[in-house]
């Protein structure tokens, strides 16, 4: 490589130095179907049908209510990232049997009963009621297991079709309609996996995402005389919506991360096999739960075991939060049931700790759009427990970031730590306890020890405020010095409370334009004594002349 | 105690074993608190029960002492004073190198040093760590050479023997004093004719400075007392038939005259020792006689040892001479604040606090160091331990207590809290007292919870920080620590707060993976810490993984080409290079030379005047980091780029962030400087925000440490093996084996023992003592302290080489990435 220069004049800036940087033209191969021999268009058509049921996904949506009317007028699909591409082709095959359907419905009807007709003749467009728009999702402003409330608001749609692997929580209010998809899964590679991962006898539970799920129960009756296995199935009641082509067997067992693991015995004694990594939150929370954790990974056919997300990973971060001053809660999902009354609580819990809080909305949150925020200490992420959660492995993220119900410990008085971790909103919010009402006696101000740092810290910026006045005196009198603008940046407390904001902007070393004039020190010419005399003859040529 | 220039405040420093405790004893003794039959003994310093037990000092401890001198010794004081009754704040500290910090502790709030010195052994290697320390904090310095009871019944050395052993040794001293001198001291070098070497015995309890000899001596021969001391050392010799005395060992006719060091002094003692040793019952009495010495009844029963002990105390009771050397020749606090001040306090030379300490004050603005926290019977708490450097500190006091990040105007660790009670440090015991005025050592009661090791306490609010103590040592040798019941964990994380309080070098942390760290500077310093966390701080039974080393990363070139970092909205750029520091500058951040709070035009004189940096670069270091004071620098070389200085705080945070968790082993980086060759950064301000600039400087922090050869350092220890020359061979092998490298080997003069000293890494430590006493059967043992930092050898990023497996493994455990990042994961293309 030649060596780089910086350009001459380093801020210029020209059209070409600002260039968005290409995207990545991913490969069109759709690994998920399998081997494919026909990757022809209709041959692409003939296994996409299949492989979303779109037959079947049509029926549902052609579905009429008491009044015989249609019951999803405005309909909304949302893919994923990983399936965007066959977006397209889904819709337009949805757009076809619905127009078609829709076609012989006018017809059938016009030759069956002049009474029922409508006054449509086929062609009115989308303003028949008989109409059904359909859109396609993508981009998905949080996490993509989820329902997008938001976009489908966007286009006031009455349903979203959500395809590929979902999360299955409760939406607050929306119809639902979830496509998981068949994707291709050499059963006996996996067979293959298994039996070389664990030795027979042993303890274990098959897991897979929502798209493999369904071929956990086959794989289950090739294993169950080897060990003592079991299977989780989708717990299908708790996610209020409707599924397509997708048939659980029993409701029996322990309902555990949107699932129902059919298994006779305590879990955690077990070791969970994982067909297809999952998101690192819900991968965090499955490690929890057993005692091992093997993820198959299908497109390579290998079983991997590590390295998860380490829960002493969160345990350190807990401990931060108990250190910091200012929390940032960051809103990842908007349509979770129960968001606000947690956002609420989590407010009231920072409060009552004498922290001080501030809420943000942040589509996609990443490390540079956290870092914008330099006063806040830590932030606490309000998110869906498969995927919306950040979790930061490798200590990209300038602050920690912590989730609700680790929050809820960090607040406590004594230092706890349960060894679980708990995702689901209701669960975090049965788990709190009453909140003693911590003395505002003598020690309120006494600093925290941190043992991440090993320093000790004040970390109640709240509870401070009592105690700064002491120091902080009266306010100065102006006037004096000629100032007609009072200093206003030296003071900390902004209406009767402290400002966090105003510290950190304190410590700042750039306080604006002129900040930093007279730092450097300007050197001017040396002066020299010059030449003497006139053109016609200086003092050094007369020295000559004599 | 109000009479500031009769107090001395010093502390007895030493290298182990060479009886410190056992000297304090003597003196503690006459103060009347331990029987003078236990003295020497009874190791009345040595508060804690392992202390007792391992027979070695842990922690520093404090005790106060009266003395009375005789008003014509009150004369020969050099200095203001007032009356003839003195106070002498006395702290008896570790010897063991590991616990150095405790001398370090105990040397800010002193103004004199006892250094107690081996006859055998001589001077040793923490003998010279402790004194650089003590000169480093301007400590004027006096010597006993304690063990010459040893030197003369197990060597059974003649007198001219011991006397060269003497003064060899007073030569060494010396030698490590004006090496380490501070220009402000003054001549601070010792001179047994002047008085500031004592000799003697503290087991014995007995010592004797040329002073008291000459004393006795001057109204014998009618002659100045200040002249029979330069007489009674070095090449002076008495001619008993001419009664004259001579400079040269042999008289008019050549026949060799004795050293009237050996006449005077050392020959009324040998011939107590010979007569009590070999049973001479007659010979007894008589000398006894001579030096009026008066034995009790039951005194007169005893014999061999004993009857020494009881005699030689009598004849030269040690508390006299080491009493009488400290109240003449240590500075009182008045004296010693006067050249301390500037050395002691952060802030300009000319404030008011500054003053204040200069001219001992004891009716300014308070002004208070705490240098250590030390445990009280109540579990958990402390007392807060310092020196009163300005002012008067009374119980109930409303203070503003600053800790060691305080930055005067600003309101980070500060706290204002009444002092409930201050009370006085009386070794085991406390005293309450009313008050106490400047240039005392205090003990205070209720601020503890404020202050995690140490601090300023003042109640002036322009004052800044009393500098914060660097120390010598440093926390190299970690573990993690783990309760073996889950629900324990409160209590462990409990107990790591208090042991971090209660030991002033201790670092308790949490890994990245989420393990309770515990950081120590040595295996003996870990397994005292360790048992206290255990058993005293946290009370639960723990999980101890074995130790591992804490390595820095670093870089051997400059980067190959300039980094160039693109920020998350691709708007801006930076442009930097890392280059290597030089070995000095990096010691001289780190201790405290040069100091990121300096103001930065005497720090870029300093820096170019003695480290060879250009001014103007030296002027434009942004930051220094990790931690704000780290030794790696951003400098600023950039020409004329619009905006710059609005991004510094950002890249300063991106630095401090980058520097801490390096790119390689996710450890702090050392000796690395960044250049800021160019920025490019966007019109709008908006675009230019933290979010953008402070992600980006890391990446580029780590592209261009990655384009520079990137290395680890290892800790390296600084081995002194002492040991008789047929265990020679041994020491080597094991030396060999465990990748040491010999400095040097020397035979003490006088003696069949050798010294090895060799550099050890701290890695292969682990076990060597044990290892070192099987190769030489039991003849050897190692003192080791830490030396430097050492460059290993070898691509980190390349698995096979040696620091490539430390790599890996290191971030296995970590739970990083196992390979390394390429520089290319943080470098963008143009």
């Amino acid at each position: 490589m030649s060596e780089l220069v910086p350009p001459v004049l380093s801020t210029a800036q020209d059209a070409t130095a600002f260039e968005f940087s290409q995207v990545q033209k991913t490969d069109g191969a759709r690994s998920y179907l399998g081997p494919v021999a026909d990757i022809s268009e209709t041959g692409l058509r003939k296994v996409l049908r299949d492989y979303y049921s779109v037959d079947k996904l049509v029926d549902f949506l052609r579905q009429k209510d008491d009044q015989n009317k249609l019951k999803y007028k405005r309909i909304a699909l949302q893919f994923p990232d990983s399936l965007i591409a066959d977006s397209s082709i889904v819709l337009q095959m949805i757009q076809e049997q619905l127009e078609e359907a829709r076609d012989q419905g006018h017809a059938t009807k016009q030759s069956r009963d002049i009474e029922a007709v409508e006054l449509c003749s086929g062609n009115c467009g989308r303003e028949c009621k008989n109409y059904q728009e359909v859109w396609i999702l993508a981009d998905t402003s949080y996490s993509p297991c989820c329902i997008d409330e938001v976009a489908a608001e966007h286009v006031s749609a009455d349903l979203v079709v959500h395809f590929g692997d979902a999360c299955l929580n409760p939406v607050d209010k929306l119809s639902a309609a979830y496509v998981f998809g068949k994707p291709y899964l050499d059963t006996a590679k996996v067979l293959a996996a298994f039996r070389e991962t664990y030795s027979p006898g042993e303890k274990v539970i098959l897991m897979a995402d929502t798209s493999h799920t369904f071929y956990l129960h086959d794989l289950y009756e090739e294993l169950s005389n080897e060990y003592q296995i079991g299977y989780a199935e989708l717990d299908l009641e708790r996610s209020q919506a409707a599924i397509i082509d997708h048939a659980t067997r029993s409701h029996e067992g322990t309902p555990l991360a949107s699932r129902i693991v059919h298994y006779d015995g305590p879990l955690a004694e077990c070791a969970l096999f994982h067909i297809t990594q999952p998101e690192d939150p819900r991968l965090l929370y499955l490690s929890t739960q057993f005692s091992s954790m093997a993820v198959y990974d299908v497109n390579s056919a290998t079983v991997s075991s590590g390295p998860f997300p380490s829960l002493m990973q969160r345990y350190r971060a807990m401990h931060m939060t108990r250190n910091a001053g200012t929390v940032g809660i960051l809103i990842n999902t908007l349509s979770l049931a129960n968001t606000r009354t947690l956002l609420n609580k989590v407010v009231k819990w920072v409060r009552q700790a004498g922290k001080k809080h501030y809420m943000f909305v942040v589509g996609k949150p990443n490390v540079a759009k956290l870092a914008n925020f330099e006063s806040v200490d830590v932030w606490c992420i309000l998110g869906c427990g498969q995927s919306g959660i950040i979790l930061d492995k490798y200590g990209e993220y300038y602050k920690n970031i912590v989730t609700p119900y680790e929050l809820q410990l960090a607040l406590k008085q004594e230092i706890t730590w349960t060894g679980q971790w708990i995702t689901d909103f209701e669960a975090v919010m049965e788990q709190e306890s009453e909140h003693e009402d911590s003395d505002h006696g003598e020690d309120e101000y006494v600093p925290e020890f941190n043992p991440v740092t090993g320093q000790l810290a004040a970390s109640k910026p709240l509870r401070q405020i009592r105690h700064l006045e002491v120091e902080l005196g009266a306010p100065e009198t102006s006037g004096s010095d000629g100032q007609l603008v009072n200093r206003f940046s030296n003071t900390l407390s902004i209406k009767n409370t402290v400002s966090t904001s105003a510290s950190y902007l304190q410590t700042r070393a750039w306080t604006g334009l002129g900040s930093d004039f007279g730092a450097e020190e300007l050197e001017g010419a040396v002066v020299e004594e010059g030449r003497m005399g006139i053109a016609r003859g200086y003092d050094y040529d007369k020295e000559i002349k004599n | 105690m109000d009479k500031v220039t009769n107090v001395r405040n010093m502390s007895v420093i030493a290298h182990v074993d060479h009886g410190k405790s056992t000297l304090t004893d003597s003196l503690v003794q006459r103060a009347g608190i331990i029987s003078a039959a236990k003295a020497g003994e009874a190791r009345f310093t040595d508060t804690r029960k392992d202390e007792q037990e391992r027979g070695i000092t842990i922690k520093s401890t404090a005790i106060s002492l009266y003395s009375e001198m005789d008003d014509e010794d009150v004369k020969e004081i050099k200095q203001k004073t007032d009356g003839n009754k003195f106070l002498i704040n006395l702290i008896d500290s570790p010897g063991h190198v590991d616990f150095s910090s405790e001398v370090t502790a105990a040397l800010r709030v002193t103004d004199g040093a006892l250094v107690v010195v081996d006859c055998v052994e001589g001077v040793c290697v923490q003998t010279e760590t402790v004194l650089r320390q003590a000169l480093g904090e301007r400590i004027k310095p006096v010597v006993v050479i304690n063990k010459v009871d040893r030197a003369m019944l197990e060597l059974q050395i003649s007198k001219e023997e011991l006397y060269q052993s003497f003064s060899r040794t007073v030569e060494s001293v010396n030698v490590i004093i004006s090496t380490y001198v501070e220009p402000v001291l003054g001549d601070v070098q010792v001179y047994p004719e002047k008085g500031t070497v004592a000799f003697g015995s503290g087991l014995h309890g007995w010592a004797f400075t040329i002073r008291q000899f000459a004393v006795r001596y001057s109204k014998k021969f009618g002659v100045d007392r200040s002249k029979m001391m330069e007489r009674l050392w070095g090449d002076s010799y008495f001619n008993p038939k001419t009664k004259k005395w001579s400079n040269k060992d042999r008289d008019a006719s050549g026949q060799p005259l004795e050293r009237a060091f050996n006449m005077f002094v050392l020959d009324p003692i040998f011939r107590l020792f010979s007569a009590i040793m070999n049973f001479k019952k007659d010979e007894i009495p008589v000398l006894l006689e001579k030096l009026e010495i008066t034995l009790k009844g039951e005194e007169k029963e005893l014999e061999g040892k004993a009857l020494l002990k009881v005699v030689m105390r009598k004849f030269l009771p040690a508390a006299d001479a080491l009493l009488e050397m400290i109240v003449i020749h240590l500075p009182s606090p008045v004296t010693a604040q006067f050249y301390r001040a500037e050395t002691l306090y952060e802030g300009p030379a000319d404030d008011a606090s500054c003053l204040a300490i200069k001219n001992c004050d004891p009716k300014a603005d308070l002004m208070l160091y705490v240098s250590k926290m030390v445990p009280t019977s109540d579990k958990g708490r402390f007392y807060a331990f310092g020196r009163v450097f300005a002012g008067t500190v009374k119980s109930g006091m409303k203070v503003r207590i600053q800790g060691p990040n305080y930055v005067p105007g600003k309101k980070d660790d500060l706290f204002i809290k009444a002092i409930q009670r201050t009370v006085l440090m009386m070794g085991r015991f406390v005293e309450a007292i009313d008050d106490c005025p400047a240039g005392n050592i205090v003990g205070l009661v209720g601020i503890d919870q404020f202050l995690l090791k140490s601090g300023t306490l003042t109640t002036n609010e322009a004052s800044h920080n009393m500098k914060v103590m660097k120390f010598s040592v440093s926390p190299v040798v970690e573990v993690a620590v783990e309760v073996k019941n889950g629900n324990d964990l409160p209590k462990l994380v409990e107990g790591l707060k208090r042991l971090s309080k209660s030991d002033p070098c201790v670092l308790t942390s949490i890994s990245p993976s989420g393990e309770h760290i515990v950081a120590a500077t040595g295996e003996l310093h870990l397994e005292i810490c360790l048992t206290d966390l255990e058993n005293d701080h946290a009370g639960v039974p723990l999980k101890i993984s074995p130790p591992v080393v804490s390595y820095r990363e670093t870089v051997e070139a400059e980067s190959r080409i300039v980094a160039l970092s693109k920020s998350p909205n691709k708007h801006n750029r930076i442009y930097l290079k890392a280059e290597p520091m030089d070995e000095e500058v990096n010691q001289a951040i780190e201790s405290g030379k040069i100091n990121a709070r300096d103001d930065f035009k005497q720090r870029a004189r300093l820096m170019a005047d003695e480290y060879g940096w250009d001014v103007t670069d030296a002027r434009k270091i942004w930051c220094f980091g990790p931690d704000g004071s780290g030794p790696n620098v951003v400098v600023d070389q950039t020409k004329a780029v619009q905006y710059l200085l609005e991004i510094k705080d950002h890249v300063n945070a991106g630095f401090q962030w980058a520097t801490k968790e390096g790119p390689i082993l996710g450890e702090t980086l050392r000796g690395v400087r960044f250049n800021i060759m160019d920025v490019t950064l966007h019109a709008d301000a908006i675009h230019r925000g933290a979010g953008q600039i402070m992600p980006t400087m890391r990446r580029a922090t780590f592209a261009a440490m990655l384009l520079a050869e990137p290395r680890i350092q290892e800790p390296v220890f600084l081995v002194e093996v002492q040991c008789p020359e047929n265990a020679i061979g041994g020491i080597y092998s094991v030396l060999n084996k465990k990748r040491g490298q010999v400095v040097s080997e020397e035979q003490r003069p006088g003696t069949p023992m050798f010294t090895v000293k060799a550099y050890l890494p701290v890695n292969e430590s682990f076990g060597f003592t044990g290892e070192l006493r099987q190769a030489t059967g039991g003849q050897a043992f190692p003192q080791m302290i830490f030396d430097h930092w050492s460059t290993m050898n070898g691509d980190p990023t390349d698995k096979n080489s040696k620091p490539g497996e430390i790599v890996t493994n290191t971030r296995k455990r970590r739970g990083m990435k196992e390979e390394v990042p390429g520089y290319e994961e943080y470098y963008d293309k143009l």
